[in-house]
């Protein structure tokens, strides 16, 4: 169920919570099904090799959207793809992306 | 090569460490008694039991080695008109009316093996050696896109001089090359089978699906038919797709020569080894299978007398038994098969081919027509260009399928195989198949492939979803006026 942005504070510190302290792969499918419980957005994740986007973690639809699917750079070596953000604003998106980047960076150099 | 230089080359590149954990008792999950005697066990399945089996395939449901073996044995002619029918439509509900296509580039023939039914087997001096420079998988390469290709399989003979590097470089040229609006987008290989180490290698590279035929699944024969080299050692070959998913390469493809051993154990030995992958990386069965058959080749004497070449009849029929037995793989039918074959046994099942393809090393760019046997690993059925290939798939109602989508947005192996199993596929190829066909149509297509291709994407814009349509013919607009490369 979509839930309003303004509780999107409250929603990260649930992700973070879920996700310290396990395999990136783990936190990145439990980034993935939060994501779509609270907004409906699909997001799946990457390691990116050469043209070769390959698939990683999350859970995307299983119908094409109208929009093109969307790709970030995470770092270097990861993506997120995603055919829908639901309801996330703007800034929900981009905080999110920078919680992703982050969490990336850290389980890398850990 | 001489023999000492041989073993210590086979030496070098097994690595029984690599194997081991996967074996019970030294034994591998084919097991030639139980396959033989599941055959035995099934004979004359009752209608009644191949409707339920069929039922089983429309629900996209893997088959259990006991059905195959019914549907294997089924006698009865109209029960395989049935089975004819029900493999088309699970195709059709999978992947759609659509056939992706490929090219086959061929950058070596170089070989230390001794494969009795192979042109290019060490002691064939007939055949005339040959590795492609970088220089010269580049103009190969040149010359697909220049006729339309966007997705190539590279073919490497299994040899010092085709390592892991040359095979890196290879694609990595192959990657970088473009003309005019056209590029490869997706590079499969054929390689042999390598190491953890060189997959982790492959896997850095980007590569779309590597594939290793097992040529036969049966031990005496492989055996037989395989006396020396590094191809002689069964289970380094039967695991290579193993350690190729243990390295992070999670589109495999298998295959198996049909005409080395009887047909029916070979297409038990896919199942089992599409079987054994899911088991082992979590339901991440082939991305393809492929069924070649055996074909003439130069100097050659199994590949024309073997007494298990499959009859045209028998090859619909096994096509058809593979598709119902895995209905969410890929499957790929190849211009070894002549057109009229091709043509008959895409409709039950086939979901890829190649077109205007040459297997001689350096064929596309030096561009002689005739097919050289002493250039090649066998004898095609079929040598017809791209254009008249898609010409006739698009008047049979096909979308010809330059889609490359799935694997530059992630999905790709588990992901893949979660939607194809659902039969969901279809969702996103048709639209992307539409798309791609476009450019073709647009870049490289004759006139009349042109206006058969036209009418044909009119058609199945229709079929296409409401909620995507219009997003759809937004695109196929943008196509016109000149954006490439769009998808869904």
């Amino acid at each position: 169920m979509a839930r309003e942005t303004s509780g999107f504070d409250g929603w990260l510190r649930t992700v973070e919570f879920v996700t310290r302290e396990v395999p990136l792969v783990s936190a990145l499918d439990a980034v993935s099904r939060l994501a779509r419980e609270a907004f409906g957005a699909h997001l799946w994740f990457v390691e990116i090799l050469g043209r070769r986007w390959s698939y990683v973690a999350g859970e995307g639809g299983a119908e094409p959207d109208r929009a093109p699917v969307a790709r970030i750079l995470l770092d270097g070596r990861f993506g997120l793809v995603s055919d829908t953000w639901g309801t996330a604003s703007d800034e929900d998106r981009a905080r999110l992306v920078a919680f992703l980047r982050n969490l990336v960076r850290a389980r890398e150099s850990s | 090569m001489s023999a000492v230089a041989l073993k210590r080359l086979v030496e070098t590149a097994i690595k029984e460490d690599e194997v081991a954990p996967y074996l019970e008792g030294g034994d591998d999950f084919i097991k030639d008694d139980a396959i033989e005697r599941l055959l035995r066990e099934h004979r004359n399945p009752s209608p009644q039991r191949v409707r339920d089996i069929l039922d089983r395939s429309l629900a996209l449901e893997r088959l259990e080695p006991h059905e195959t073996a019914a549907l294997l044995n089924v006698e009865d002619e109209n029960l395989w008109e049935a089975m004819f029918a029900t493999a088309g439509e699970v195709k059709n509900r999978v992947y759609g009316p659509r056939i992706v296509t490929f090219a086959p580039l061929y950058c070596s023939n170089l070989c230390v093996n001794s494969c009795a039914y192979c042109a290019f087997r060490a002691e064939n001096t007939a055949e005339k050696r040959r590795k492609l420079s970088i220089e010269e998988v580049r103009r190969e390469t040149e010359a697909l896109v220049s006729t339309g290709h966007k997705r190539l399989i590279v073919v490497y003979g299994e040899h010092p001089s085709s390592d892991i590097d040359y095979i890196a470089a290879t694609i990595r040229t192959i990657y970088e090359t473009k003309v005019g609006n056209g590029e490869i987008r997706r590079v499969n290989i054929n390689a042999a089978p390598q190491t953890i180490a060189n997959y982790k290698v492959l896997k850095e590279i980007g590569i779309g699906t590597y594939q290793v035929f097992q040529e036969t699944y049966h031990h005496p024969t492989y055996k037989r038919v395989h006396p020396r080299g590094i191809k002689a050692n069964y289970q380094w070959r039967l695991y290579a797709l193993h350690r190729a998913q243990e390295a992070g390469v999670d589109d495999v493809a298998i295959g198996a020569l049909f005409g080395l051993y009887d047909w029916k154990f070979e297409v038990m030995g896919l199942l089992y080894h599409a079987i054994d992958l899911e088991e082992k990386f979590g339901g991440v069965g082939p991305h393809t299978i492929s069924f070649p058959r055996l074909e003439p080749a130069a100097n050659t004497p199994l590949s024309v007398n073997s007494p298990y070449k499959v009859s045209d009849k028998d090859f619909k029929r096994l096509v058809t038994v593979i598709r119902l037995s895995v209905p969410y793989t890929g499957m790929i039918i190849t211009a070894r098969e002549p057109a009229e074959i091709r043509r008959d046994v895409i409709n039950v099942g086939c979901t890829q081919t190649d077109a205007s393809t040459r297997i001689g090393v350096g064929a596309y760019s030096e561009r002689y027509d005739a097919q050289q046997a002493e250039r090649q690993q066998f004898l095609l059925g079929d040598t017809r260009d791209l254009d008249e290939v898609i010409r006739e798939l698009a008047a049979m109602g096909y979308l010809t399928s330059f889609c490359t989508a799935g694997y530059r947005c992630g999905r790709t192996g588990s992901y893949f195989m979660n939607i194809a199993k659902k039969g969901k596929v279809h969702h996103f190829c048709i639209p992307n198949a539409i798309l791609t066909f476009k450019e073709y149509l647009l870049d490289y297509a004759s006139e009349e492939t042109r206006e058969v291709g036209e009418k044909l994407i009119e058609r199945r814009i229709e079929n296409v979803p409401d909620n995507i349509r219009s997003a759809l013919k937004e695109r196929l607009e943008a196509i016109e006026h000149g954006a490439r490369d769009l998808r869904f």
